[in-house]
């Protein structure tokens, strides 16, 4: 049942995408075969010139929506571009054995890093069996004895002789709690003070010059001693060096070749052998206690012991396999700081936190030096210190490696300042739109360190690409899901639905997660009804049981208004009432509901009461939306009498907030029929945007919208008046479910395209809206004229007010 | 004398200073740990020392060379007292963390007869030396024409294997197959050496050359050997495994 006036109601055709499997030649998808990839040119274009270009700081930041397949295709093309690469260095910490808190980074050719650490365990193995042998040998045994002789013959011979001499010259040296005590003697006894005064003077003289040459031998004898023990020392030194030199210079020969290209490696060695030839003592600890293992010592691994912990190799980086694995590709899906850049380990020891250098651990960047690293960047910028660490990182080409608690001077022990590692990574970071948005904005290193922006599109316009790519890809997911395949009629419903989910009937999704479980979900569907294949059915299966399983919150909307208890007409007329329609986006669900909107005018002095603002219920876009109404109402009527309107708008019922201005056109159209006292038709709802020339512009939501009014109206029973009236300009994004569309086929329901507010009004009411006439007035009958007559009305009563205030002012 | 009348067997560390009895403390423990026997321990103030000290014109000379002066007979007496409480004090810690009996006595005389006086036939004797160099690498026997299966070379073996020494034992050349094989039953220190007693002058001279770590002198045999000239001539502890009686 068509107005007189207003809009044609669209065709059928004009509802949806006009999909059919007629359109499709293949009997079932399996016959298709294409790429995932479709559609995202530009987005893999900036992968691979971020893989493949050499220079640093081309970091890439793919942008996109999850489930758009951005991380399965970012690590297709940097696989790919990895073979290509030569395979990255291997790197090892070692031992510093001038500064041991600055332990040394080595770079290696990869696969050599083990060969290094087995070479050294061989070593230290070899070497604790050798230098034991060589110092309980025969030769060792002989110089050192000959050491020690030659050491004590001289003293001893000299300690005779003085010992000769005081006899020879009956002097005594006795040994006292004083020291010793030189005296003269007489037949072998003391001689006492008594008898030696009895001597003559010479030979008192002569006892006294023995006692004193003697006593001048001991003393010249006994202070020899320190500088014979240095002596001692030293000779025993050397013994000791030349055999740690001869056992060291052997054992580490061979290592020395096999790494003698490496000059790293030979400096390294050179220190090794310096310090194994000044501690060979280590090598000569007894095993005693627990030490002791019971197998022999030849076997025991040796070089585990702490005490060689020092010629230990840590293998921070190997690069294990054939040579044929190219570069790493490396992701790091918990990128803490120091799973980031590595860590510092400490152990506890009789409680003090204590380290070395083989607790040194690596990080994401040491793994991926070289090649690629990919990085989640919510997680990298929620996780402390780790975005700053990445930076760092990227912006000096090198890893050092620290802990956020040294950095905060929260602990205070021994730790290590290990060198940096030189960095050559491309990092991948994968994220939202929003966070490179913000990252651009606010961090001013981003834009210099990733330089590359992979933005990967949520879906394709369906002319700029065949149904058949889009098809084959359809089927490519299919097959990767181990999913049976799609006749035509069921490609057709998923074509619908990726429509559906871009709200566009021009644009296909191409949100791979989302398209993958709805295949899923139909396979499910299909396999229950025994089918091989999937048909139009299972999808529409699987379509409908997600809306029933995410449709509590829809029916109970719809049942408080078809209980009556939300007040909504789908029949009848009414001035100042209009049905204006909303979207509700609560999780993955999406679905309409119509709500009252009211409208009273009064004289007043030009304002227009949003009580949704008024409350602070109303958001800024739907305030932005009331004023440009008001800017259209100021200019489209009276405009030579002073605005003497007072009006008030609000959504009845409506108890949480409002925002978005798709109902703008609705309140418009409610104004004005209170405004000219025309009534509106309650069988129809409205959603769309007005600027202030009364164009209608586009909205969105518009399917579930117009499906949210048709159930009600559904419910109540069809009667071929109702419908929804909708923005032309959102014409191109129909894709509406099938039940509204054989409803519209039937005649039973309408959807009406507006391109201005005359449209609206005339489709409402039934009556012309009125152009404005040469004279300057609107048409007679006309709802702009009734309209500006009742404002023109209020201009003349607020004027004469005016005036009779002025005369009772006078009179006074 | 015990209850049935037979001593208890005694390690007599003796030394006339402090400086001698404690460089033979550790080799005293050894021993007595060894043989099973309780430690005492024997500081004797020597009258010969006194002698000296009262002598106007004695000299004194300290362990390292120095001169001394103005030692008295009374510095020298408070010098003994001194250095008895502090061999008593070490000795008695010694003897305790070695779980061992002990005893300690402070008598004025000559050393040598004051142990002929005091010791008993089991009693082993250690006099103290404190060598001017560190300790030698060998503990030597003079075993003479004694049996080498009489004892004293397997306590020396035992003595020299728990003090890490190397053995030198100084026999007849009719018993030197059979102490290379007791050196060849033993285990633990290697290098242990025979070599021929070739009488006491030869021994005295060897001795002065060796530097040994100990001295071990088994008295009370056919040809009493002249204690204080061994002592005098090997300059280290010497442990005298008979009666302490002094030879020519």
């Amino acid at each position: 049942m068509a107005n007189p006036v207003g809009p044609a109601p669209l065709p059928v055709v004009k509802l949806s995408a006009p999909v059919k499997a007629e359109d499709f030649t293949f009997s079932t998808s399996a016959e298709l075969h294409g790429t995932n990839w479709i559609g995202q040119d530009r987005a893999l274009g900036a992968l691979r010139m971020a893989a493949e270009m050499r220079h640093s700081d081309f970091n890439a930041f793919v942008l996109g929506n999850p489930g758009s397949g951005r991380r399965r295709m970012t690590r297709a093309i940097l696989a790919e571009a990895a073979m290509n690469r030569p395979r990255p260095a291997d790197w090892v910490y070692v031992n510093n054995f001038d500064a041991p808190d600055k332990p040394v980074a080595i770079e290696l050719p990869p696969g050599m890093a083990t060969k290094l650490r087995k070479a050294m365990e061989e070593l230290i193995d070899e070497l604790a069996n050798d230098i034991p042998a060589l110092f309980d040998s025969e030769d060792y045994q002989t110089r050192r004895r000959s050491i020690e002789q030659s050491y004590t013959e001289e003293h001893e011979a000299e300690m005779s002789r003085v010992f000769e001499q005081a006899r020879a010259r009956d002097v005594a040296i006795l040994r006292t709690p004083m020291g010793f005590t030189v005296v003269g003697t007489r037949d072998g006894e003391v001689m006492t003070p008594e008898k030696y005064r009895n001597l003559s003077e010479d030979e008192q003289a002569a006892i006294d010059a023995a006692v004193d040459e003697t006593e001048q031998e001991l003393a010249a004898a006994l202070k020899a001693v320190p500088g014979r023990e240095k002596q001692h020392r030293r000779d025993v030194e050397d013994l000791n060096y030349a055999m740690a030199t001869g056992g060291v210079d052997v054992a580490i020969r061979t290592l020395r070749e096999s790494f003698s290209g490496i000059q790293a490696v030979t400096d390294y060695l050179d220190a090794v052998r310096g310090d194994l030839i000044e501690n060979a003592e280590i090598f000569l600890v007894r095993e005693d206690g627990a030490e002791a293992g019971p197998f022999p010592v030849a076997t025991t691994r040796h070089y585990a012991k702490p005490r060689f912990q020092r010629y230990a190799v840590n293998v921070v980086v190997a690069q294990e396999g054939d040579g044929e694995n190219g570069a790493p590709v490396i992701e790091e899906d918990l990128p803490t700081l120091a799973n980031l850049i590595g860590r510092i380990e400490y152990a506890s020891e009789m409680g003090a936190l204590v380290t070395n250098f083989t607790m040194i651990k690596p990080g994401a960047l040491h793994r991926a030096n070289g090649g690629f690293l990919i990085l989640d960047a919510r997680q990298i910028l929620s996780e402390p210190f780790a975005w700053d660490a990445l930076k760092r990182c990227l912006r000096t080409h090198e890893i050092a490696i620290y802990s956020p608690a040294e950095r905060l001077s929260l602990i205070s022990t021994v730790s290590l300042a290990p060198d940096p590692v030189p960095l050559d990574v491309r990092v991948i970071l994968l994220g939202e739109r929003i966070f490179y948005y913000l990252l651009a904005a606010l961090d001013p290193d981003f834009a210099h360190l990733f330089k590359l922006e992979a933005d990967f599109n949520d879906h394709i316009t369906t002319g700029s690409d065949g149904s058949g790519a889009y098809a084959a890809m359809i089927a490519e997911i299919a097959r990767d899901g181990g999913l049976r395949p799609l006749d035509p009629p069921a490609m057709a419903r998923i074509f619908n639905e990726s429509h559906r989910m871009t709200g566009d009937a021009e644009r296909l999704s191409l949100s791979l997660d989302h398209l993958s479980d709805l295949l899923r979900e139909a396979d499910f569907w299909s396999g229950s009804e025994g089918h091989d294949v999937i048909g139009a059915e299972a999808v529409e299966k699987a379509v409908a049981e997600r809306e029933f399983r995410a449709g509590r919150l829809r029916e109970l909307g719809a049942e408080a208004i078809l209980r009556e208890t939300l007040m909504i007409d789908t029949d009848g007329v009414r001035v100042g009432q209009i049905n204006a329609l909303s979207v509700l986006e609560i999780g993955g669900t999406r679905f309409g509901l119509p709500s009252r909107l009211t409208a009273r005018t009064r004289l007043g002095t030009g304002k227009v009461v949003d009580i949704e603002r008024e409350t602070e219920l109303g958001g800024p876009i739907h305030s932005k939306g009331m004023l440009i109404l008001q800017g259209y109402l100021a200019a489209a009527y009276a405009t030579d009498a002073p605005m003497s309107l007072w009006a008030s708008l609000v959504f009845e019922q409506s108890y949480g907030g409002v925002d978005g201005d798709s109902a703008s056109a609705a309140e418009l159209l409610a104004i004005i029929s209170s405004l000219s006292d025309v009534p509106i038709d309650q069988s129809l709802a409205i959603t769309g945007s007005v600027n202030q020339f009364g164009d209608i512009q586009a909205i969105g939501g518009v399917n579930e919208k117009i499906e949210g009014f048709f159930d009600i109206c559904a419910a109540r029973g069809l009667t071929g008046r109702q419908g929804v009236l909708i923005p032309a300009a959102n014409v191109k994004h129909l894709s509406l479910r099938r039940r509204v569309i054989q409803a519209v086929e039937a005649g039973q329901f309408r959807i009406l395209p507006m391109r201005t507010i005359a449209d609206g009004i005339e489709a409402l009411t039934g009556t012309v809206a009125g152009t404005r006439l040469p004279d300057g007035l609107y048409p007679e009958g006309s709802v702009n004229r009734r309209a500006e007559d009742q404002l023109r009305a209020f201009a003349a009563k607020r004027k004469a007010f005016g005036r009779a205030g002025k005369e009772v002012r006078t009179d006074v | 004398m015990s209850e049935t009348g037979s001593p208890p067997f005694r390690v007599i560390l003796s030394a006339t200073c402090y400086a001698d009895a404690e460089a033979a403390l550790h080799l005293a423990v050894l021993l007595a740990r060894q043989v099973g026997a309780g430690l005492h321990g024997l500081l004797v103030s020597d009258e010969a020392i006194l002698e000296a000290a009262r002598h106007p014109h004695a000299r004194a000379v300290s362990f390292s060379g120095q001169a001394v002066s103005q030692v008295t007979v009374e510095t020298m007496r408070a010098a003994f007292r001194a250095d008895a409480r502090l061999f008593e004090k070490r000795l008695v810690q010694a003897a305790r963390d070695a779980v061992l009996d002990t005893g300690f006595s402070a008598i004025g005389g000559r050393l040598m007869a004051v142990l002929a006086q005091i010791t008993g036939a089991r009693d082993i004797v250690v006099v103290g030396f404190r060598r001017a160099l560190r300790e030698g690498d060998a503990l030597i026997l003079v075993l003479g024409d004694r049996n080498p299966d009489s004892g004293q070379l397997s306590l020396a073996l035992h003595l020299a294997a728990a003090a890490h020494k190397r053995l030198v034992v100084f026999a007849t050349p009719r018993w030197e197959e059979e102490i290379v094989a007791a050196f060849r039953r033993g285990s633990g220190v290697r290098h242990n050496e025979y070599r021929p007693y070739l009488g006491t002058g030869n021994l005295l001279r060897e001795l002065e050359r060796m530097s040994p770590a100990a001295l071990i002198i088994a008295t009370g045999q056919d040809e009493a050997l002249p204690v204080t000239a061994l002592i005098n001539a090997a300059r280290c502890p010497v442990i005298l495994t008979g009666p302490a009686t002094e030879g020519k």
